[in-house]
């Protein structure tokens, strides 16, 4: 007799989803498909490998799992070859490396996955939302768009994360990932939608001074309502 | 209900993308950090979840042999509003282990909603009540937790067929009839003896009078019942498991449970009583309802209960408080898995003091490594402790059945 052991791994559905909506956030920013296709690619290999180590399949799993990583590297090596300039590289690069992190932190390398390479791996692409903006590389739609979906890949990856720890990887979580990752989906359109507005709205003589100000004031609002 | 503060990152997120706008003059950047702002205010603009659940669960035999598989059914159904995200982890009987499936559930409940899971279990032998399960309900942003659980009483009772066949009849009944060594009014031939004054006129040996012409008197074998209590060890230290097996106390229980069975059949009474985190004490007594009422308090009285007591009353204490309470005529079954000194002390003791104790000690030792090996020996050396000082001690290995370990037993167990 067997004994099914949980495996407290992060969960497959908002794992994937978690890098898919990161790499279209990057799609958004105007990273090379062939780029993005490679990472996918890359990080699909990556999984598949460590899926075939954990199995015992130590030798199939690390040539799939070499293949990954030689697919991230021709991906970071398009990107390097596509972009113009300093500023392309500052844009995608993190980005890309980003996605990888995440994936790593997902698969997971090691342990029941880990947070803080989730928060990483956001985070960086969340450098290269930063680095369109401060570069007007796109335009403000998109930059909002990927800023969102920043947002939308780091709560499913934490979301596959804290399931995962509490139901384990298996069939059985799926309706609440989907449920979940829908809701934060919608809020991410509608904050995309509200900024959008407001950027439209907003008073065009107010200096910009105050409307940082004003900003800074409903952050700190947001703080308060947090604690 | 707890806050799991996951949206905390976004305010930082939405504090760097307005430093850097206002740093470098840019619009676009503080209409990103307004990204930042809604999806910190989203948790609040939601209630946290208030869960309130009904769990059935179903076996597909619900008393298996030992090394069965039994299909577990859990039916979980919503009776309040909706809940976006629940998480059903339900509480497998500490003893058990799943072999196939998962007993956790996470699900999506609309109001009026159930959703069913099933996973197999492999049996072990006793009693195995299920625990509560435990849920967790979020909302659909994942700010707020609610932790709860839920039960409905289920048991796996894995008893009832251990000491089947013809086995257990033959051997059981020489635990439960305990004949008396003296003559008297009985239906068994006991002896003749010579005649005195006195005897009935019914009770001489007429056939032996015609023969010698001398006057002798048969004698039936007295029955008496016997009052037994059944005295289990239900310390911290009898919490003593082989790998992967039930502790020792499941074994006592279930041995409890059958000698109670065959005890009660053959009119003896029966009491029940425990070393333990509380004392158990059940009064010897006879008849379908004491024993409904014995096996009610094996089934679920606390000092039986499957994780071991953190704090227990002192040991002395609890013996002198179970003396007090034992007739002088009563005998004593103890089942043990003689871990320490102390228990064969008291054993002694209650000897010493006159009431017949015999021991069934469940083997829960390994072999594996140094330290089991020597917890082994230091049990062999209380067992021929216990056998030199006259109390008799049966064996009981966990692979036989309790029949047959009785069968082996060294001697009788007499009034």
């Amino acid at each position: 007799m067997s004994t099914a052991i949980a495996t407290r791994r992060p969960t497959r559905l908002a794992s994937a989803l978690a890098v898919c909506v990161a790499l279209a956030a990057m799609w958004k920013l105007n990273a090379s498909t062939t780029a993005l296709a490679l990472e996918a690619v890359g990080v699909t290999a990556l999984t598949g490998g460590f899926g075939l180590w954990r199995r015992d399949w130590k030798i199939a799993g690390a040539l799939v799992g070499t293949l990954g990583l030689a697919g991230f590297a021709g991906a970071v090596g398009v990107a390097f070859s596509g972009v113009v300039g300093m500023s392309g590289i500052i844009r995608l690069i993190p980005g890309l490396f980003g996605i990888f992190v995440l994936a790593l932190a997902l698969v997971p390398v090691r342990g029941t996955g880990s947070r803080t390479l989730v928060k990483v791996g956001t985070g960086l692409v969340f450098v290269a939302v930063l680095a369109s903006g401060i570069f007007n590389a796109v335009s403000l739609g998109a930059l909002l768009l990927a800023g969102a979906a920043t947002v939308v890949a780091w709560d499913a990856g934490e979301h596959a994360i804290n399931v995962g720890e509490h139901l384990g990887r298996g069939r059985e979580t799926r309706e609440t990932e989907l449920v979940h990752i829908a809701g934060t989906g919608l809020v991410a359109l509608l904050a995309v939608e509200t900024a959008k507005f407001s950027g439209g709205v907003g008073p065009s003589g107010l200096s910009l001074g105050s409307l940082v100000l004003l900003l800074v004031a409903v952050v700190l609002l947001a703080v308060a309502l947090h604690d | 209900m707890t806050e799991t503060h996951r949206w905390r990152g976004v305010i930082a997120l939405s504090l760097a993308a307005g430093a850097v706008g206002l740093a470098i003059d840019r619009p676009s950047m503080l209409l990103l950090s307004v990204i930042g702002v809604v999806f910190a205010a989203y948790p609040h603009v939601l209630s946290e979840p208030t869960p309130k659940l009904r769990i059935e669960r179903r076996l597909s035999n619900s008393t298996p042999r030992p090394g069965d598989e039994v299909t577990v059914t859990v039916t979980v159904t919503n009776e309040g509003g909706f809940l976006p995200d629940v998480r059903i982890v339900d509480g497998v009987p500490a003893l058990l282990s799943v072999s196939v499936g998962s007993p956790r559930k996470g699900a999506v409940f609309w109001p009026g909603r159930s959703v069913s899971f099933s996973y197999r279990v492999g049996t072990k032998h006793g009693k195995h009540p299920f625990e509560p399960a435990t849920v967790v309900a979020r909302d659909i942003s994942g700010a707020w937790e609610v932790e709860t659980t839920i039960s409905a009483d289920t048991e796996l009772d894995c008893t009832a067929t251990e000491a089947d066949g013809p086995l257990r009849d033959q051997t059981l009944d020489q635990v439960g009839r305990i004949v008396a060594q003296k003559g008297g009014s009985g239906i068994e031939f006991y002896r003749t003896r010579e005649y005195r004054a006195g005897d009935a006129m019914h009770r001489i040996d007429w056939n032996r009078y015609a023969r010698t012409g001398d006057l002798t008197t048969v004698e039936y074998r007295e029955e008496n019942a016997a009052t037994v209590v059944l005295l289990v060890d239900a310390r911290a230290v009898a919490y003593r498991a082989a790998t992967d097996e039930p502790h020792a106390v499941a074994y006592s229980v279930s041995a409890a449970e059958q000698l109670l069975g065959s005890l009660h059949r053959d009119r003896n009474l029966v009491g029940l009583a425990a070393f333990g985190r509380e004392a158990c004490w059940l009064e010897p007594g006879a008849g379908r309802s004491h024993r409904a009422k014995a096996q009610r308090l094996l089934a679920t009285h606390s000092a039986f209960a499957s994780i071991p007591p953190t704090e227990e009353p002192e040991h002395e204490e609890q013996v002198e408080q179970l003396r007090m309470r034992l007739s002088s005529t009563t005998q004593v079954v103890l089942l043990s898995p003689l871990s320490d000194d102390a228990i064969v002390e008291t054993a002694r003791r209650l000897d010493a003091y006159g009431h017949r104790v015999s021991v069934i000690s469940p083997d829960v030792t390994g072999e594996e490594s140094v330290g089991q090996r020597l917890a082994g020996v230091e049990r062999e050396n209380r067992l021929s402790a216990l056998r030199k000082s006259g109390v008799p001690v049966v064996e009981w290995k966990s692979e036989t059945p309790l029949a047959a370990a009785l069968m082996n037993r060294p001697r009788k167990v007499n009034a």
